[in-house]
């Protein structure tokens, strides 16, 4: 079988413009998905020499795009801990839950009518703000979790946290993404 | 019993088949009386499924891919 081979001269054309859709939907900043994008082809090109023609051209792209991706919610991470440390601020279930656990009366779940938002283009438009207001870790999480449908020991991985800390992120994403959208969305 | 914090996070648990013969009996009795946990059960799938259908699309301008061409073969050089 022909080896499969590289040709780095059609990249932008080929490849820049689906690079950059998908680093947007996981970074949700066009400066930062730009720069992610740039970061790949170079590392591409200065590393070519050790492809081996196994994974398509595509794939190894998008494989170098993916660590870089990942990369940068790892510094992200560093970041919030670092954060956290110094203030020791709860965001979350607070917001959603009583002492005792019951929900509160104004941020409990309401009855949606989730056709309706679903058939409206501006439904993404909203859920994206929404995701846009999670924190740096609940957003990473949220996005290998929901949008590239990651098992959760590969995230804990990854992300090098432990599997209670993930689940705590995954929970209060929720919960505060499902308060956002039906502020925004069904008020 | 559990209380509806803990059942909320039975939930999203048990979309990834993370719960317990035990826990999921716990959450299904916890859901069978409480109404508002069930409303977070179904708008918390709803969302999974939205949500995995997450795609933003963006292009480079015409100038933008000029310069990356050209920032690209200054490294091939």
């Amino acid at each position: 079988m022909a080896k499969l081979e590289l040709y780095p001269d059609t990249w932008i054309d080929v490849y820049s413009d689906q690079m950059l859709g998908y680093a947007i939907t996981r970074v949700q900043d066009r400066d930062l998905a730009k720069d992610l994008v740039q970061e790949s082809f170079f590392v591409a090109l200065r590393s070519r020499q050790t492809y081996r023609g196994e994974l398509s051209e595509k794939n190894w792209l998008y494989l170098i795009l993916r660590s870089r991706i990942l990369d940068h919610y790892k510094k992200k991470k560093e970041v919030t801990e670092s954060q956290l440390q110094n203030n020791r601020n709860d965001e979350g279930e607070g917001d959603n839950f009583l002492e005792n656990g019951a929900w509160k009366a104004d941020t409990a779940p309401k009855e949606w009518n989730a056709d309706r938002m679903v058939e409206s283009k501006e439904f993404m438009v909203v859920l994206n703000k929404c995701r846009s207001r999670l924190t740096d870790m609940q957003q990473s999480v949220f996005t290998l979790k929901f949008i590239d449908g990651e098992t959760s020991e590969d995230i804990c991985k990854e992300l090098d946290i432990t599997s209670s800390n993930y689940w705590v992120l995954v929970h209060r994403a929720k919960l505060q993404l499902r308060n956002c959208l039906e502020k925004s969305w069904m008020t | 019993m559990i209380n509806c914090k803990e059942a909320s996070e039975f939930t999203i648990k048990k979309s990834k088949g993370k719960l317990s013969l035990k826990e999921r009996f716990q959450l299904w009795l916890h859901l069978s009386i409480c109404g508002v946990c069930k409303l977070f059960a179904i708008q918390s799938k709803w969302l999974d499924k939205v949500s995995s259908r997450i795609e933003i699309s963006e292009q480079f301008s015409t100038e933008e891919k000029e310069t990356l061409k050209r920032n690209l073969s200054d490294i091939k050089s």
